[in-house]
């Protein structure tokens, strides 16, 4: 029995090819094509263990591993004194982050537990610092249920070349944590967790109250202390707000970046998991799953790796805790599996009405008390209990994607919308002035501040805050960052250069600005004295100076914004009184504003992932920091967390009244946008306009709202007149005005706007889809295949294999179709974006689907949804499972959309009644599909805010006339997808419609149209993969209904039958004589068929049933009425 | 450690000029890279902590590599690389183990922190050292699959000791997901086999 690599490759082959057989169908299979005994043998051996293999090898090698700490030496031994002040009485244990140790303050006589922090976590630049503001949050924090934190020291080093030491000093605690009291004693009655639960709600909500989130709440974090009256059992929690954030906003590149995974994945919330970000409402999230523990004694998701119970926790919603504990009251199972939802935005809103909701519970309680906690305190060894669990290493997420990955939706918001709102680019200066200072075409650039204080807050915050408040003028016309950017770019300068005086004033001249204003701060004793100064850039007068002094550091902020309010008098900006909101009602916090500053920068400068965090902490400083609440929101919409940008979105709405009245517009623009209710946003942005009319924001916002709604010409009115206002400002509204013209069939005039994106150095990548798009359209395969080449190894890379993935398909090359789009697939999870990933899965789903490859569909809907579950894939999986047939799938996901989306404007008025439609289609009810229809008649040309263009309802609605016999309408419908190919682009129903409408030519008995409509879909499919059913089906069809060849029956016979079906079948019918008969339509009589047909070949005649034989097509009757055609 | 960083990239995109010797040298760094956060994790973390190979591999990519690199070709490059490294730690860990337990066994470079091999290899086998036995067992026969068909080895390494999904695998391979499924698919059957008849053959031995 020799097999070696010669015969290896028959091995494989043979073995391959029986495994695509049924196990009955291998014996012959193998007798057949395989002569060599060995050979054979080898194979029959391979494949049985195969069917023996099970799971071998099927999880990854590290799936089941376990970590089995070795404890190291402790650093340090009893007796040492640490940073001068602690001496250390005994090692307790060896955290995440660090050692623990009980020592005593020799300075104020107490006990306290020492946190000794890795030096890993401390070696990064501003570790410390942020280290320190993290402390100084958690001391603010004085609770009964939080566990203190006091302070941060540093213990110098004795021994030379070793690194200080930092330490936190911490309340020292005795009692057992809530894990060790579920591992000992397993669950617990409802009487002992509840008292318990409401201490764990109020320390969480005290937490929440100072802007700072747990991150890690687990059973290991609740301590519970025994206390001396052994009356009562305090509970305590600890490492709040430690435990990701102490590294969390370092840069992107941080070493440690891809660690997250080493967390306690047990305990974290689905959207911690999916994209690492953490809020107070992740914390509940936490808790749901601890409830869940302490009265069931189980996790409600369980698998063989954290990553199997993280998918479990991303796909699927909890089990019921009542499963394990049917005597679990409701209320109890309500309030666990309400805090246990999915999306954040279902789940309480704050711990307070958990506790309020779980104390409404009242009588006897039903469950049996394993183990009250008297005994269980008696049984227990106390023993001293620090926080000790893993401060994990940070998250800040690496990989970015500049581009936003919506095919056409939705311009970068984040870019926009901020440099806009903030800046106030795209404000005029107005004035009627005699004595004009500024004309309506000057801008203004501010430098930075020149701040001799010594305090670095001051550096950013300061020219942000000053931003925020000439921002909200409509008069004066700040110069935007991404200007000043670019102007630095070409004085060959940093982007990130300080603008000292000098560098503003070079800048103010490039950019043809008129004015500058630089700031300075000093500080005087207590007191810090401000100085605010508009320098004209030709020449250098001083045109304005204002100087203000705030009484101490809090004071700050007030002062700048009575300085900027004089400033702004002084250059006759005459709408201070009606446009000014103070600087701190919208943020009052120094530290808010200088994160938030940071964010700003880091999101320019690095992209949107990375400036997550500041604005995290920017929040985390000031709960009502409005601004920073609508950062995230816009940034969680880019990243493809739409569910947390609603989150924010919601909170910022709320927080409304704070900003100024342009922040207030944008702000509601984003809510409504956010909840997809897309009229309240069309008039949000008409209001923005009618107050700021020099705003280019809300015209190119409305664009795209109007390419939502399938109105072009509005949206293409739209852009031109964003481009109007600030050509130079947002090259991106070239680019969405060609992207209109082609959804218009306009190519030239797209090209010609997509040139002039170019022109104004709009980077390729970001026009690359739309030059693709084009290119199809121009025919041109030369550039569509310089775009894909252009694009492999880049961040676009999975976006443009799979729009190849749809040409193929286009052009039905089925198999090269499903490579391109694997291969997409690939892309975007390499890139770490799953969400993206299931868009491109689920895609070609839909494309099998519509192909009648029903089982495939199904099993890539299935894969794309273990990818990511957002709107757009749900919409989607939705689509394509009632399009394959399941209805009962397609209903369900339909349900969950709806209940999850309900204010999604477009998914109500176009998905949800194109589904159901779909489904109704299937199910052969035409008239419901009709009706359900209906709904989608104003928008069905438009981008429903998906991620692609189908023109879906036209396409269900064709069919479901064609179900109806209904030609002409049938026609019509597919028609509109053959003449808005601009809309429908590569995708495979643009060459399908050429199919059915063939199809519903034929009905009509228009014969020419219905020939020409058949050859025009087999040209297109000229080179397609033969074994596609849908074209197996129109071949047959071509054949039996449109095609007859006369005299079949009598000159040629049999053989000329055969040869004129081959003549049909290579779709050359022009060199057979072709008469087009009418319809066989259910219903008609022997007569009128024969009438079309002539006398068929063969008659059976059975009583009540009577088949008619024609070569190509069997009619049966019953009753002498046509009941079915084959 | 900053040097380094230049070192690993110019060797991933002399890999990527398809240049074998930048393999050689690589696969010493990753090794220590990997066993350095390994350790590193060991130290810091608690029992009921698992490991990924996936972010392992991860994490050993930034630390070398600096910062998440858009060049993904050089990620890929990395990752099949990385996928060969965690199958020789973890061979080199089972050898070490069973070395311990084996009086006058030699000791090859162990894994300082305690592994459990994965339950999937043996699922009824039992104890760690039946499990420490199964894992030299599939690096035997993986050499002799590598005889035979070099890239199945390939397929196996990245899926099984990578981590990496079908499609992951299929864009490093650079074949299509369809032909990795069936590559996989005789691999784990042909391997299978030979781990079962080493265990028939000890039985009889």
């Amino acid at each position: 029995m020799e097999i070696s690599p010669d015969n290896w490759e028959a091995v494989k082959s043979l073995f391959e090819a029986a495994q695509e057989l049924a196990p009955e169908e291998i014996p012959a299979f193998l007798a057949q094509n395989c002569t060599d005994s060995t050979l054979r043998a080898e194979v029959e051996r391979l494949l049985a263990q195969d069917r023996k293999a099970g799971d071998f090898l099927l999880a990854p090698a590290l799936a089941g591993f376990r970590l089995e700490p070795e404890r190291p030496p402790a650093q340090f031994r009893a007796g040492e004194l640490l940073a001068g002040r602690f001496r250390i009485i005994r090692f307790i244990a060896a955290g995440g982050m660090g050692e623990v140790y009980e020592a005593e303050d020799v300075e104020l006589k107490a006990d306290r537990a020492i946190k000794i922090i890795r030096p890993e976590i401390l070696n990064q630049s501003n570790a410390v610092a942020r280290f320190r503001r993290e402390v100084r949050l958690a001391q603010q924090v004085t609770h009964p249920n939080v566990c203190r934190v006091f302070d941060i020291f540093r213990h110098k080093s004795e021994a030379s070349g070793m690194s200080d030491v930092w330490l936190v000093s911490m309340e020292l605690l005795h009692g057992v944590t809530l894990a060790d009291r579920l591992k000992k004693e397993g669950r617990m009655s409802l009487r002992e967790a509840l008292p318990l639960i409401n201490q764990i709600c109020s320390a969480l909500g005290a937490a929440h109250h100072a802007g700072i989130s747990h991150r890690d709440f687990k059973p290991s974090n609740v301590i519970l202390v025994v206390s001396k009256d052994d009356a009562s059992c305090r509970v305590v929690v600890t490492d709040f707000g430690l435990a990701v954030r102490s590294v969390s906003s370092t840069e992107t590149t941080s070493p440690t970046t891809g660690s997250e995974l080493f967390g306690s994945p047990a305990y974290m919330a689905p959207e911690q998991i999916e994209r690492q970000v953490t809020t107070p409402v992740s914390d509940i999230y936490a808790l749901g799953l601890v409830m869940y523990e302490m009265v069931s004694g189980k996790r409600p998701f369980e698998g063989d790796t954290p990553l199997s119970v993280a998918v479990k926790r991303l796909t699927q919603n909890a089990p019921s805790p009542r499963h394990l504990l049917p005597q679990l009251p409701p209320r109890w199972e309500t309030v666990i599996l309400r805090c246990l939802e999915r999306e954040p935005a279902k789940r309480f809103t704050n711990v307070e009405e958990i506790a309020d909701a779980l104390s409404g519970e009242g009588g006897p309680v039903p469950v049996s008390s394993t183990m009250d906690l008297q005994r269980q305190k008696r049984g227990t060894e106390s023993r001293l209990v620090a926080a000790t669990s893993s401060w994990t290493a940070p998250v800040a997420h690496a990989a970015q994607k500049v581009q936003n990955k919506s095919l056409r939706k939705i311009i970068v918001l984040a870019v926009v919308m901020l440099v806009a709102a903030l800046i106030g680019s795209g404000v005029y200066y107005y004035l009627s002035n005699p004595t004009k200072l500024l004309t309506e075409k000057d801008t203004i650039v501010l430098a930075d501040f020149d701040n001799s204080t010594g305090d670095p807050i001051f550096d950013y915050t300061l020219r942000t805050a000053l931003s925020m408040s000439l921002g909200q003028s409509p008069f004066l016309n700040v110069l935007s960052d991404s200007k000043v950017a670019t102007t630095l770019q070409l004085m060959t300068r940093p982007t990130d250069t300080k603008l000292i005086p000098e560098v503003a004033r070079e800048v103010c001249q490039r950019a043809g600005s008129t004015v500058y204003l630089e700031g300075s701060v000093v500080s005087m004793g207590n007191k810090y004295v401000l100085t605010l100064k508009a320098v004209a850039c030709q020449g250098g007068d001083t045109l304005a100076q204002e100087q203000v002094t705030a009484a101490s550091k809090e004071k700050v902020l007030q002062a700048l914004d009575e300085a900027a309010s004089k400033l702004r008098s002084e250059l006759d900006d005459r709408s201070v009184k009606k446009f000014h909101v103070p600087i701190e009602a919208m943020t009052s916090s120094l530290e808010a504003l200088q994160s938030y500053s940071m964010g700003v920068t880091t999101e320019r400068e690095t992209g949107d992932a990375a400036s997550v965090p500041f604005f995290q902490q920017a929040i985390e400083l000031d709960t009502n920091f409005t601004m920073a609440y609508a950062e995230l929101a816009t940034l969680y919409g880019n990243l493809s967390q739409p569910s947390l940008g609603l989150l924010y979105a919601t909170k910022a709405y709320q927080l409304r009244e704070r900003v100024n009245k342009r922040e207030k517009l944008r702000i509601s623009a984003l809510y409504f946008h956010a909840r997809g209710e897309v009229d309240r946003e069309v008039e949000t942005y008409k209001l923005w306009i009618e107050n700021y009319p020099r705003d280019f924001v809300p015209h190119s916002r409305l664009g795209a709202n109007y390419v939502d709604m399938g109105q072009y010409d509005k949206a293409v009115a739209q852009y031109r007149e964003a481009l109007r206002l600030a050509p130079e400002d947002d090259v991106l509204n070239y680019r969405d005005l060609g992207a209109s013209d082609v959804s218009l069939n306009r190519l030239e005039e797209a090209k010609a706007n997509f040139d002039k994106a170019v022109a104004h150095e709009l980077d390729s990548g970001l026009l690359r889809v739309n030059l693709y798009c084009l290119a199809f359209l121009r025919g041109d395969v030369a550039q569509m295949e310089q775009q894909v080449a252009s694009a492999m190894g880049g961040p676009d890379e999975d976006q443009l294999l799979s729009l190849q993935s749809d040409t193929e398909a286009y052009y039905g090359r089925m198999s090269k179709a499903r490579d391109f789009s694997g291969r997409a697939v690939g892309s975007a999870v390499l890139n770490d974006d799953k969400a993206t990933a299931a868009l491109w899965q689920v895609n070609a789903a839909l494309r099998d689907a519509e192909l009648g490859n029903a089982a495939l569909a199904r099993q890539e809907v299935a894969k794309a949804l273990v990818l990511s579950w957002t709107r757009d894939v749900e919409v989607v999986a939705a689509l394509t499972q009632a399009r394959a047939g399941d209805a009962r799938a397609a209903k369900a996901l339909a349900e969950d959309l709806e209940k999850m989306y309900p204010t999604d404007t477009l998914l109500k008025l176009y998905w949800l009644p194109t589904i159901r439609a779909a489904i109704e289609l299937n199910e052969g009810n035409s008239s419901q599909a009709l009706e359900d229809l209906k709904a989608t008649a104003p928008y069905e040309l438009g981008q429903a805010g998906m991620f692609i263009n189908y023109a879906y309802p036209a396409y269900v609605r064709g069919q479901v006339y064609l179900l109806q016999h209904d030609g002409a309408h049938a026609a019509a419908e597919f028609r509109k997808l053959k003449d808005h190919k601009g809309i429908v682009g590569n995708f495979v129903t643009g060459s399908l419609a050429r199919l059915q409408i063939g199809r519903a030519y034929a009905i009509t008995g228009d014969t020419a149209a219905s020939k020409a409509a058949y050859q025009d879909f087999f040209a297109i499919w000229k080179d397609a993969d033969p074994d596609i059913r849908i074209l197996k089906e129109a071949k047959a069809e071509y054949a039996t209904r449109v095609t007859r060849i006369v005299g079949i029956n009598n000159d040629a016979g049999n053989s000329g039958d055969r040869k004129l079906r081959e003549v049909i079948n290579a779709g050359d019918v022009a060199h057979a004589k072709i008469v087009f008969p009418g319809k066989v339509s259910l219903g008609q009589t022997t007569d009128q068929v024969e009438a079309n047909f002539g006398k068929p070949k063969i008659i059976a005649n059975l009583g009540s049933k009577i088949i008619y034989v024609y070569p190509d097509m069997k009619v049966t009757f019953v009753d002498g009425k046509v009941i079915d055609v084959q | 450690m900053k040097p380094e960083f230049t070192d690993v990239t110019v060797l991933l995109s002399e890999l990527g000029k398809g240049n074998q010797e930048a393999a050689s040298k690589l696969v010493p760094l990753v090794y220590d890279e990997l066993r350095r956060i390994a350790e590193r994790h060991m130290r810091l973390e608690r029992p009921d902590h698992t490991l990924q190979a996936t972010a392992l591999v991860h994490e050993a990519y930034l630390k070398l590599v600096g910062k998440p690199s858009k060049h993904f070709q050089n990620r890929m490059h990395f990752f099949a690389v990385a996928a060969t490294v965690m199958r020789h730690l973890l061979v080199d860990y089972a050898r070490g183990r069973n070395a311990e337990k084996r009086p006058g066994g030699h000791q090859i470079i162990p894994l300082d922190a305690a592994f459990n091999v994965s339950a999937v290899l043996a699922p009824r086998a039992g104890g760690e050292l039946n499990k420490s036995e199964e894992l030299l067992k599939l690096d035997k026969a993986l050499e002799r699959l590598s005889k035979l068909d070099p890239r199945q080895v390939k397929v196996v390494e990245l899926r099984f000791f990578g981590g990496l999904t079908v499609e992951e695998t299929a864009v490093i391979i650079g074949i299509s997901s369809r032909q990795v499924k069936r590559e996989w698919s005789l691999a784990r059957a042909w391997l299978h086999g030979e781990l079962e008849s080493s265990r028939h053959g000890d039985l009889a031995g």
